[in-house]
């Protein structure tokens, strides 16, 4: 489903870079299951978690708009 | 009355560790409420009162495996000198890092068991269960954190050790339910590693020596 979009962006990298955000948020958001338990769709949906997810996937996808067409 | 096996401090313990080892493996197998006394009892060769006499509750057994050594506490025993955080005052290089890498997945191949159980349990709502989780969490975290902070600036550290350990979670867990009991052996595997070391490089750009 998202593959388009890296490979729109990533092109030869599509790849490694959908592993590597696949692999982050999947890690992501089962440490928040594991932590939070019961409270898990709250704290995703709030702020602070969205903040937190946003602010990892922009430090670890380099930009590439040069590639977008 | 209980029974009370005529055995020396030596025997009382590999009994012990006999049926840790044979609890481990049922209540990852079958999960804790699906487990029997009876059943670990039989997979160690001992009569229901033998087993009794060292843990008194399934329960207690339960509470017995989470008092092992953590994987953390395991791996610190078994780190090379040169990676452990003593050894931070030199930058932490590709080869430290890589180091990291492949001691976290030691750790987990070698914990895989229990490391199921105690997030089978943690999903329960078990609260101990989730309170050695965070402590272990904690512990994974205090043990990067010198590593990471010898090489990224303060305002950097924190996402740049988040990404690492979501990633290598991520990965683990992904890896784990995949493959189930052959876990492990995946994660022996140098294909296996060599993907994830490559993924930590991307997450983790090191700076290049003369800027640190």
């Amino acid at each position: 489903m998202v593959r388009p979009f890296f490979e729109r962006y990533y092109r030869d990298e599509a790849g490694q870079m959908e592993d590597l955000a696949t692999f982050m948020l999947s890690g992501l958001f089962w440490d928040a299951l594991l932590r939070y338990g019961e409270d898990f769709e709250s704290i995703v949906r709030g702020d602070t978690f969205q903040r937190k997810l946003q602010l990892l996937l922009s430090s670890v996808l380099p930009v590439r708009t040069g590639h977008a067409q | 009355m209980t029974a009370r096996p005529a055995l020396g401090i030596r025997g009382k313990n590999e009994t012990r560790d006999r049926i840790l080892n044979a609890a481990m493996e049922l209540f990852g197998r079958d999960g804790f409420d699906s487990t029997t006394v009876r059943a670990i009892a039989q997979r160690c060769n001992l009569t229901d009162p033998a087993l009794y006499y060292y843990y008194k509750t399934k329960r207690d057994i339960l509470l017995a495996l989470w008092g092992l050594p953590s994987p953390l506490e395991k791996m610190r025993s078994t780190t090379p000198s040169n990676m452990r955080p003593a050894s931070v005052e030199f930058p932490m290089d590709d080869d430290t890092l890589m180091g990291l890498v492949d001691w976290m997945l030691d750790g987990s191949a070698r914990q895989d068991s229990l490391n199921r159980l105690l997030f089978r349990s943690v999903l329960d709502g078990d609260q101990t269960a989730i309170a050695l989780r965070e402590t272990k969490r904690r512990g994974w975290i205090a043990v990067l954190t010198p590593y990471f902070a010898s090489v990224f600036p303060p305002d950097e550290l924190d996402i740049r050790l988040e990404a690492a350990i979501m990633l290598s979670l991520g990965y683990v867990y992904t890896a784990q339910i995949e493959h189930g009991a052959d876990f492990p052996a995946v994660a022996a595997g140098l294909e296996f590693r060599a993907r994830l070391k490559q993924l930590i490089r991307l997450a983790v750009p090191l700076p290049p020596s003369g800027e640190r």
